[in-house]
């Protein structure tokens, strides 16, 4: 660890901060209420002790909450456990270890605590749950989230403004994807929007696509096949190609490519 | 809000879950807003609780979403009847979805009935910060029979006595069989998510005499946490 670098308990009147700081590094992360209820009116938890800051030459640089809880096994034996989250790194100190030191200080503390077990809750898309595997946190339980969708334009974009972060290989370059997604199940309406993928990156996200511009791919899909696929891809690959190969025969899944794309992917 | 962590208790006996006190439940679950209604909903029959949902309105990404915090339901018309309920109060709410994770059940198809998509988007990533302790939790003094030594790769190896009715931890013994795996395998197998035989053909689990895997299998079952149950308002 950096000789400048130090890690230390949240102080009391720093609270103000602390809300702050985790909406600016969540964007949005939640109101003041929700900061209430989870940071001071959260039975034996104390901000003066859960709450770990880590700084940078005094500056605050990221930081981790750790949470402790009883769980009940299936013997009726109770153990104490603990739960990480709400971890942030400040964007000026992104990719300098910040985040390491916060997730070593969040297991010292959980064992010096008696903690038998620790728990986290990261997507599955994105590096954060690849990342949690150097700190001893493994894959273990899968979640099925079931969700209603209410306003299906702002989901799709939601999702696809997250998973911006899917890094695919690099030698997915300068290539225009079309997306298409029916607003219902009898596929009479569609919600469209066009992804430029630079470097293995979805760059650029629009609402409305121009067809006058000759995509690359263009994928047809429904939400709930293309939050599974995002999902299975950094954790499942092989699964994920079965799926889509099912997809396909069952009509679920409509893939038009270029030539150009055909390349790409086999790696030509 | 007693019946209501008795109900849970009840429906969720015999699954890992995180245990909630009265003050907890008022904490995680029973949260109220200002000029918001109750975030509660329960159903009764005859005065008895059948089933509750509480949930919350927050943002999720760029979305406001309605989340459930924890629903359970003694019998599936009363999930049904929550489950309407809920799509009732995010449409009086106006948010952008209405959302739940929780465990695969057999009662999943309510959902999908009532219009819900399925998708696996987070993982619950689990650290094994103390073996012993937690072996300890499964020890029984009257146990006897044969000594297994575990070894978790990178953890102090911890001795066990395998018998008929459960485990003993012991300090000493004299091990008639090792089993050398990693935290990982360790802990699919504890959340019953594998097989001991699965891990065994994958090498994951290694035993100094296969003559002896039985006995592992008997030692994995004893520890074994058949079903798991974290509603998403443990998720703090």
């Amino acid at each position: 660890m950096k000789e400048s670098r130090r890690t230390r308990t949240l102080q009391h009147g720093e609270e103000k901060k602390h809300f702050q700081t985790l909406n600016l590094c969540y964007a949005p992360w939640g109101d003041e209420d929700e900061w209430k209820r989870r940071y001071l009116e959260f039975p034996s938890f104390d901000i003066a002790k859960n709450v770990l800051i880590v700084e940078e030459k005094g500056e605050w640089a990221g930081g981790v909450t750790v949470w402790f809880r009883e769980a009940v096994l299936s013997n009726g034996k109770k153990i104490k456990i603990s739960l990480p989250g709400d971890g942030f790194v400040l964007p000026a100190f992104e990719g300098k270890g910040v985040f390491s030191t916060s997730m070593r200080a969040a297991n010292e503390i959980s064992r010096r605590e008696g903690a038998l077990l620790s728990f986290a809750f990261p997507a599955v898309y994105g590096h954060s749950a690849l990342a949690l595997s150097k700190y001893g946190f493994m894959n273990v339980l899968y979640p099925t989230a079931k969700v209603y969708i209410l306003k299906p334009e702002r989901f799709l974009d939601d999702f696809l403004s997250r998973t911006r972060r899917v890094v695919l290989n690099e030698r997915f370059d300068d290539l225009k994807v079309k997306l298409m997604v029916p607003l219902n199940r009898n596929k009479k309406r569609w919600i469209e929007r066009a992804l430029r993928i630079e470097k293995g990156e979805i760059k650029e996200m629009k609402r409305n696509p121009d067809d006058q511009i000759k995509y690359d791919l263009t994928v047809k899909a429904d939400v709930e096949l293309i939050i599974n696929a995002a999902s299975l891809f950094y954790r499942r690959k092989r699964r994920l190609y079965i799926i889509l190969l099912g997809s396909l025969l069952r009509r679920r899944l409509g893939l038009r490519f270029s030539l150009k794309f055909l390349r790409v992917f086999l790696g030509f | 809000m007693v019946d209501k962590i008795d109900l849970r208790n009840q429906i969720n006996q015999g699954s890992f879950r995180l245990d909630v006190t009265v003050e907890l439940w008022k904490a995680l679950y029973e949260v109220t807003r200002e000029g918001k209604p109750a975030n509660v909903i329960t159903i009764e029959r005859n005065g008895v609780l059948k089933g509750y949902a509480s949930y919350l309105v927050f943002p999720r990404g760029q979305l406001t979403a309605l989340g459930i915090l924890d629903m359970n339901a003694d019998a599936e018309d009363v999930l049904a009847e929550l489950v309407d309920a809920l799509i009732e109060r995010a449409k009086a709410e106006n948010v952008d979805i209405l959302y739940f994770r929780k465990a695969p059940s057999s009662d999943d198809h309510v959902f999908d009935e009532k219009g819900f998509l399925s998708f696996v988007e987070t993982v619950i990533v689990i650290a094994l910060q103390n073996p012993r302790e937690l072996l300890n939790a499964f020890s029984d003094s009257n146990v006897t029979g044969p000594c297994l030594r575990l070894t978790i790769k990178g953890l102090e190896p911890v001795n066990v006595k395998v018998g008929k009715q459960g485990i003993k931890v012991v300090l000493d013994g004299n091990p008639t069989l090792e089993v050398f795996t990693d935290d990982e395998t360790f802990l699919r197998l504890f959340f019953n998510q594998t097989t001991i035989l699965r891990e065994f053909l994958k090498r994951k689990v290694k035993v100094s005499n296969v003559l002896k895997l039985m006995m592992a299998k008997r030692f994995f079952e004893s520890i074994k946490q058949k079903k798991w149950y974290i509603p998403f308002g443990d998720w703090t």
